[in-house]
């Protein structure tokens, strides 16, 4: 990547974004990782992230869990450009599938949280409009509901059923075809 | 905001219930049945999973016609109000559900309601000519399992050498087959006639003096009355198996036919329930 950079890549690499969680921690990151997210993006197409970018949705915990996911998926993008011109076609591809491997046991190991934070960083991918993040957590979710019934579905995210017996009845009955 | 709402409590982060916010996030993620499934959770999860822009995505990849079909289906004051009662259900996840359930019903009949156990058969055999009876005898059809490679056909076999009952030399005979509903709590027995039929003479004559053995069989077929809601043309079959001379009954076979091939017990059952429940 350093090799293929020019004068202007390298400036936007150094150049560093200050985020600021809910519980007023700072974040230093570069502008690589911070663009991840089109919000925070935009803000800085805007002009307006002078003295810090404040994040008042998110907090220090799930905002540094977030910079980890934008700083490995920036430089893997970037490892990726960055070969794409230096290498020959065959290298290539074996450093891209060494990349896009390398990208899916990060992905694994970075879903194994407890179920709060899963959803705290749903909360926060959307927030901050990063759609690689967003659909990771979401589909984690996805894969934990399917084939589950609504009790066992109760049980795994320690929900309380309020529905009347009347209503649930009723629900039951009208979604009867998925449970046959 | 409910997360600090929630740590305010004291209560532990893992054990508190997803944000509602998140939920329809990830609906879109769900298939069908997952959806269908989450929103009998609760309230909130009803109110996520059931949003009808999942129902009306879901629609168009897996039944286009059905949106079609919209138009024709009854509407709407009354959606209109129920969307906003408790149970509020959406159009398109009802669509979704007529259209999911159409498509189960060709491909499965469901279970018969009528149980082997409780249907027992009582079969005569008369002598054609004088109408006298040579062979009675009543079974229940759980029990009357005598036919090799039977198991899971409408197809029922007795042994009834016991009886020596003989048809004679050069007799011709009648067979009157009925089934029987035997009646349970306190719901009365129910029966219909099953075949009421003479064995052609000429089959009854070939039945004599099979190779050196002595024994031989013949069988007659009638086409069954048809259910109510008609369906294929099923017929029933009654084979006696005989033995001698004299033609002595050793074993009789009753069968349900469909095109030349027993059909299954689960089917015969079905056939029977049109009449006997």
């Amino acid at each position: 990547m350093a090799s293929a950079g020019s004068g202007d890549e390298k400036a936007a690499a150094a150049a560093m974004i200050t985020l600021i969680s809910s519980d007023n921690e700072k974040f230093e990151v570069t502008e690589a990782t911070a663009t991840l997210s089109q919000t925070i993006r935009h803000m800085i197409e805007d002009g307006c992230t002078d003295g810090g970018v404040p994040l008042p949705n998110v907090t220090s915990k799930i905002l540094a869990r977030v910079i980890e996911y934008c700083k490995k998926h920036a430089t893997a993008a970037a490892g990726e450009e960055g070969s794409s011109s230096s290498f020959s076609d065959a290298a290539f591809l074996e450093v891209d599938r060494a990349f896009l491997e390398e990208l899916e046991e990060f992905d694994d190991a970075f879903l194994e949280v407890d179920r709060a934070t899963l959803f705290d960083l749903i909360l926060a991918a959307n927030y901050l409009d990063i759609k690689g993040l967003l659909n990771l957590t979401c589909q984690k979710v996805a894969d934990s509901v399917k084939g589950k019934t609504p009790e066992q579905i109760r049980e795994m995210y320690n929900i309380v059923n309020d529905l009347t017996p009347e209503e649930e009845a009723e629900i039951r009955r009208e979604t009867q075809w998925a449970f046959e | 905001m409910m997360r600090e709402a929630g740590e305010a409590t004291g209560m532990p982060a893992a054990r508190r219930a997803p944000p509602w916010e998140a939920l329809s996030l990830v609906a879109p993620f769900l298939d069908a049945a997952s959806l269908a499934s989450a929103s009998c959770v609760s309230t909130s999860w009803h109110a996520a999973f059931v949003a009808d822009y999942l129902w009306a995505r879901l629609c168009a990849q897996q039944y286009p016609s059905a949106l079609a079909l919209l138009r024709h289906l009854p509407d709407t004051a009354g959606d209109r109000r129920q969307q906003c009662s408790s149970s509020p259900s959406s159009r398109h996840s009802r669509l979704f559900a007529l259209f999911r359930s159409a498509s189960a019903r060709s491909r499965a009949l469901p279970p018969p309601r009528l149980a082997l156990a409780d249907v027992a058969f009582a079969v005569d055999i008369l002598a054609a000519v004088t109408g006298e009876s040579i062979l009675s005898f009543a079974v229940a059809a759980a029990e009357a399992c005598g036919v090799r490679n039977g198991a899971g056909l409408f197809l029922f076999g007795v042994d009834v050498g016991e009886h020596n009952a003989a048809i004679g030399p050069a007799g011709e005979w009648r067979v009157r087959w009925t089934a029987v509903r035997t009646g349970s709590r306190g719901v009365p027995a129910a029966a219909v006639v099953m075949m009421d039929a003479k064995v052609p003479a000429a089959r009854a004559a070939g039945a004599v003096g099979f190779g050196g053995s002595g024994r031989g069989e013949a069988g007659v077929a009638a086409g069954l009355p048809a259910p109510g809601c008609g369906g294929a043309r099923l017929e029933a079959e009654v084979v006696v198996e005989l033995a001698g001379e004299e033609r002595v009954v050793e074993k009789v076979r009753l069968g349900v036919l469909c095109q030349c091939r027993y059909v299954s017990a689960d089917e015969g059952l079905r056939y029977l329930q049109h009449f006997l429940l």
